[in-house]
């Protein structure tokens, strides 16, 4: 029987979905969303890391069969959580953390040091020193600032789907489902044409900040941009290959527990289709419920990496 | 037991990890964006202008303006403070910024230009009380 924290954590993640779609993650009513998201899932994380951690009351010296029997169902306890943890804080989670703070750290580095200089430079600097500071800098920090805290949430989920993955019988259903959706949801996407107001106004700070015209030039009219040309205004072709790294480090521990032939052929084929999903979609037009329906792919992704992820477990 | 063999360091990692995200988060559910600031410099300038003092009223504008200068409802609210204060062709330059932004959406003009271009067309025109 699925425990109650996993049930908690899949109705976090569905919340994270619904939130991100209906209030999205720009815009003057979505301040607080990526403080609120990563508020949620670090004290889904502190909850679950102390559950794991929880050691069993210490009782009597086991005298009859009963505390016998007893004693051996904590022991038993303490070594599955034990496992779990070996399975969840492994190196490839511990990888998968650096790659993603890194591509935030690049992003940061890349808005304070565009390779490009903005093309109006020439009217920025006819304009008093009260005006433009202003703006760049509230903009900036506050753009950083949702940036981080939206990575510093998929570590903490990661951590916590992964955590509950490990008992294979309750992440299979959830993993169907996701699956579904994430396979659903990319034809949904792909098909809607978003107008051009919606796009998320995150390229202003980027590497090639200067490109941005140019950029938006090349596009037929009222097109909106693909979160793809987002992410490369925003972190240069550097940034796309951190990001494409980190999603290929949980897809490859999906493959290798395939070829080991480990894990369930269910398991693998639902992580593949999510992380394809995730991976296909950076090429649909950039709206919020994008990056509602991307959280959702994640999720399901990090719940196959729990569960196919094979750490060898080694007691002394 | 448990902790000791299975790996402590890592587990204090993955909990200060846990509580420093909590915090930052709680600290970001209170940052405003420029857009939610921009519309509190234009509510509090719009008070200060039933308040009959147009000084502050215009600061304010001002403020709001160069805090969100996508918004149509800012450069509205300046050129009417302008106008409350008598600057008449300031009032009507700020009024066409609007009209320009409202016409062509976001796609021709860059928006994070538009504070520096309102005070470029006033540089033009020669007046030299320029704020």
């Amino acid at each position: 029987m699925p425990r109650p924290g996993y049930c908690l954590s899949l109705t976090a993640t569905g919340a994270t979905v619904v939130l991100l779609a209906y209030r999205g993650f720009e815009g003057s009513g979505a301040d607080w969303v990526h403080g609120m998201l990563t508020v949620l899932w670090s004290l889904l994380m502190i909850a679950r890391l102390t559950a794991i951690t929880n050691q069993a009351e210490p009782i009597v010296p086991a005298q009859n069969l009963a505390q016998k029997i007893i004693r051996s169902l904590w022991q038993k306890h303490d070594e599955n959580n034990g496992r779990t943890l070996d399975r969840t804080l492994n190196a490839g989670y511990a990888l998968f953390g650096t790659i993603v703070f890194s591509y935030a750290a690049w992003q940061i580095y890349c808005a304070a040091f565009p390779a490009q200089q903005m093309e109006i430079d020439s009217l920025r600097d006819l304009a008093s020193a009260s005006s433009a500071p202003a703006y760049w800098n509230t903009l900036n920090l506050f753009h950083w600032g949702q940036g981080f805290m939206t990575i510093l949430s998929l570590i903490m989920m990661a951590f916590v789907l992964r955590s509950y993955a490990g008992e294979r019988s309750a992440a299979r259903g959830a993993l169907i489902i996701m699956a579904s959706y994430a396979a659903a949801g990319f034809l949904f996407f792909s098909s809607l044409a978003a107008p051009l107001d919606l796009y998320v106004n995150a390229g202003l700070t980027g590497n090639g900040i200067g490109s941005w015209a140019m950029l938006m030039g090349t596009y037929p009219a009222k097109t909106a941009p693909r979160l793809f040309d987002l992410l490369l205004l925003e972190g240069g072709v550097a940034g796309l290959g951190l990001l494409a790294v980190a999603v290929f480090i949980p897809l490859g521990a999906i493959a290798m527990s395939a070829y080991e032939e480990k894990a369930d052929t269910l398991i693998s084929a639902c992580g593949m289709i999510a992380g394809l999903c995730l991976l296909l979609s950076v090429f649909l037009p950039c709206t919020p419920a994008l990056g509602a329906y991307l959280a959702l792919c994640a999720a399901g992704l990090f719940l196959a990496w729990g569960a196919a992820d094979l750490t060898p477990v080694a007691y002394g | 037991m448990l902790s000791a063999a299975r790996g402590e360091t890592r587990i204090r990692y993955a909990f200060l990890l846990a509580a420093l995200s909590c915090a930052l988060g709680l600290f970001f559910t209170l940052m405003k964006s420029p857009s939610a600031r921009s519309d509190a410099y234009l509510a509090t300038s719009i008070e200060y202008s039933q308040k009959s003092e147009p000084g502050r009223a215009l600061t304010a504008a001002y403020k709001a303006v160069n805090l969100d200068p996508a918004s149509l409802r800012a450069w509205q609210v300046l050129s009417r403070m302008l106008q409350e204060s008598g600057q008449s062709y300031k009032a009507r330059k700020a009024e066409q910024m609007a009209l320009r932004l409202e016409k062509s959406g976001d796609n021709s003009l860059p928006v994070y230009a538009m504070p520096a271009d309102f005070k470029l067309s006033l540089l033009a025109a020669e007046d030299t009380d320029i704020r």
